[in-house]
């Protein structure tokens, strides 16, 4: 899942994007409430990490005009302002959630998997298709229940396409979700990833195949018989 | 200021300066007197004459105008130790009807002029002087005669009339001028100061702990608009250093929890060794350190009016207990909870809680391995923690209740906030932390906070 960390401070910036990598997240950075809101129009985040005190302007103001916003990603509020009058206002004017600085890394993984579960639809602890399963909370890929380990990229790849399973997920938003900002992202580096997690399923046997909607995007379906040898 | 002395009021000291000026007025009068008539002998003849035939023509009221005058012996007293008298009484036809000489006295024997009035001679004889003179009186309407003699020496003789002078002319205006000022007093000055004694009562009535309480304004006086304004600006000033110190204590939150939180997550990416175990605790250490000094600060800026939230005290008690079971069990102690039916108050429920998790918590780390701590709601608006430990010594009871304080064995670890933090919450809600001795061994922590608390605006 793909994440935007609003942290003015660039050292805590980017030790804690490196811990949300670990837990598995896509992590974007931004270091001004101005950038946050290019970001948030052109990009498809699943959750904001916001710090409130921004060097320009209030984060509680950004996340009211968030919120004003059609189809506006849940907005978790880390901060140092502990007070509950300070949580009851951030609360209050629309984030989803509240930490406070400094907060373990598990926890805070375990707040932004709970709060995608609730506007992510299907998105569950546990997301299963055919005989594939992908355990969200430690990313653990499992086929006919044996462990199947997948490069980050790869489990990042199966987690989009197994939510939406059955479905088409376009190319492009595909290299939107799975690749940050900083990445230089190769005309055939979605097409490289799939090919390999499409290797690695079948080593694996599972009950499902990855199929190419060709211009569009791609989708993992169940194997039928008349899927036997259309895979390559 | 609750002693209100009358001898410290305005009014009183307002008395007291009037006094001073008709003191002093008194004195001017007085000095102005004995001057006037230390420069002119003569208006004190006059007036020594005029006040001895009065006296005698008092006297004669009591008798028939036609009879002989008998002397009464009032009038034969002499004025003085040294002082010879004689006086003659005339009536209209020239007759004597009264006659005293207690000396040697020449008198004059011949009725005076029907036409004199007043008339006063001196003669001075040696250090001797003698006076004379006449003076008409009317005794029940039919006009009198009276002609003095007197000879003496000296001031002694004049003394009486001097203090008649004074007493009429220098006491009486002084003591009317003093009455009328202390009437005034009274009625004037106490009614003007009046609105100043409202004022006080009003000011009095302002809640100290609570900065955004505002002196209502008077329309009175100029004097007293401006004095319930500066008390308002002192009031706002006050508001204004305490919103401070909250703002100070955001910030320093900002300062500390970020490098905190940068320093835990590079802490992680050392090896995994003993340094990085240790390195992690005293992070965590400072961590918890840092949340305790805002808490602290927070308890200290708390501030429960009348219309706080309900807290449920026995609900806020079950949490409490409920979330600190997990950290009992891994120490490997219990904890066991009873409710006694505590009441509803007012008051901030998550600083409540936090009272009661500070005071748990302590109790946690002082009853020993495989005993257990009890928490009990009620009866009343009130928490009971008690543990099996050694006790809190009567000598420091007082002490855990201070900042920074921490008993001789260092055994919790902590900063010695915890108890402190819990004395500031539950003092904030009107009520007091106790310490006593359990019945069978152990310290009790007692937690009373007030059914109905809260400050009035």
């Amino acid at each position: 899942m793909k994440l935007l960390l609003v942290e003015d401070n660039r050292r805590l910036a980017f030790l804690l994007a490196d811990a949300l990598r670990e837990e598995g997240f896509t992590v974007d950075r931004a270091e001004t409430l101005r950038a946050t809101s290019e970001l948030c129009g052109t990009q498809p985040y699943d959750l904001l990490l916001l710090d409130l005190g921004m060097p320009d302007g209030d984060g509680l103001d950004f996340v009211r005009k968030h919120r004003r916003r059609e189809a506006a990603c849940p907005i978790l509020v880390i901060t140092a302002r502990g007070a509950l009058d300070d949580r009851v206002a951030g609360l209050d004017v629309g984030a989803d959630d509240y930490m406070v600085k400094p907060f373990e890394i598990p926890e805070l993984a375990a707040r932004c998997r709970a709060l995608l579960r609730r506007s992510v639809p299907g998105y569950l602890p546990n997301l299963s298709f055919a005989n594939v399963t992908f355990e969200v909370s430690n990313r653990e890929v499992r086929v006919a229940d044996q462990p199947v380990s997948l490069a980050p990229r790869e489990l990042d790849l199966l987690e989009r396409l197994i939510l939406r399973a059955g479905h088409v997920v376009p190319k492009a938003r595909l290299e939107q979700v799975l690749y940050t900002l900083s990445e230089e992202v190769s005309p055939n580096a979605v097409e490289a990833s799939v090919s390999r997690l499409r290797k690695r399923l079948r080593q694996a046997g599972a009950a499902v195949v990855l199929h190419t909607a060709h211009g569009i995007g791609y989708a993992l379906v169940a194997k039928t018989s008349k899927h036997e040898d259309v895979s390559t | 200021m609750k002693d209100r002395r009358f001898s410290q009021t305005l009014l009183f000291k307002m008395s007291l300066r009037m006094g001073v000026v008709a003191a002093i007025f008194f004195a001017i009068q007085l000095g102005a007197v004995v001057w006037m008539y230390a420069h002119r002998p003569n208006e004190l003849d006059q007036l020594l004459v005029s006040a001895e035939t009065h006296r005698i023509a008092s006297e004669l009221r009591q008798t028939s105008p036609d009879a002989e005058f008998s002397v009464p012996p009032d009038l034969k007293r002499p004025l003085s130790g040294n002082t010879k008298r004689a006086f003659v009484i005339h009536d209209h036809r020239g007759r004597v009807v009264g006659r005293y000489n207690d000396g040697d006295l020449r008198v004059a024997d011949t009725p005076p002029s029907s036409f004199v009035k007043i008339r006063t001679q001196r003669e001075t004889l040696n250090d001797q002087f003698l006076l004379s003179g006449t003076r008409r009186v009317t005794v029940d309407g039919h006009p009198l005669w009276v002609s003095v003699a007197i000879l003496g020496q000296g001031f002694d003789p004049f003394i009486p009339v001097i203090f008649n002078e004074i007493r009429v002319h220098v006491l009486f205006p002084v003591v009317l001028i003093t009455l009328l000022f202390l009437l005034f007093n009274y009625g004037v000055v106490k009614r003007t100061l009046k609105p100043l004694n409202d004022t006080i009562e009003t000011v009095n009535k302002v809640d100290p702990t609570d900065p955004s309480a505002r002196v209502p304004s008077s329309s009175y006086s100029w004097e007293l608009r401006a004095l319930t304004e500066s008390t308002n600006h002192m009031l706002e000033r006050v508001q204004r250093s305490m919103h401070m110190l909250r703002d100070f204590s955001g910030n320093v939150a900002h300062e500390l929890r970020t490098p905190l939180a940068i320093m835990l997550l590079t802490i992680r990416k050392l090896p995994d060794d003993q340094f990085r175990e240790s390195l992690h605790r005293d992070a965590l250490g400072m961590r918890r350190l840092v949340e305790q000094l805002l808490d602290l600060s927070q308890a200290e800026s708390l501030n429960i009016q009348r219309d706080a939230a309900r807290v449920n005290l026995g609900q806020v008690a079950q949490t409490v207990v409920g979330e600190l079971v997990p950290l009992a069990l891994s120490r490997q102690r219990f904890i066991n909870y009873s409710d006694e039916g505590a009441p509803e108050i007012r008051g901030h429920e998550e600083a409540i809680a936090r009272a009661l998790r500070n005071v748990v918590e302590n109790a946690l780390v002082y009853t020993p391995v495989d005993t257990g701590i009890e928490v009990t709601s009620g009866p009343g608006p009130s928490y009971e923690v008690r543990d099996h430990g050694p006790g809190i010594p009567q000598a420091s009871r007082h002490r855990v209740r201070e900042r920074f304080y921490r008993g001789t064995d260092e055994k919790s670890g902590g900063a010695g906030l915890g108890l402190a933090i819990a004395t500031t919450i539950v003092e904030a809600h009107g009520g007091r932390l106790e310490i006593e001795d359990a019945a069978d061994g152990g310290a009790l922590v007692r937690l009373t906070f007030v059914a109905q608390y809260g400050k009035t605006l």
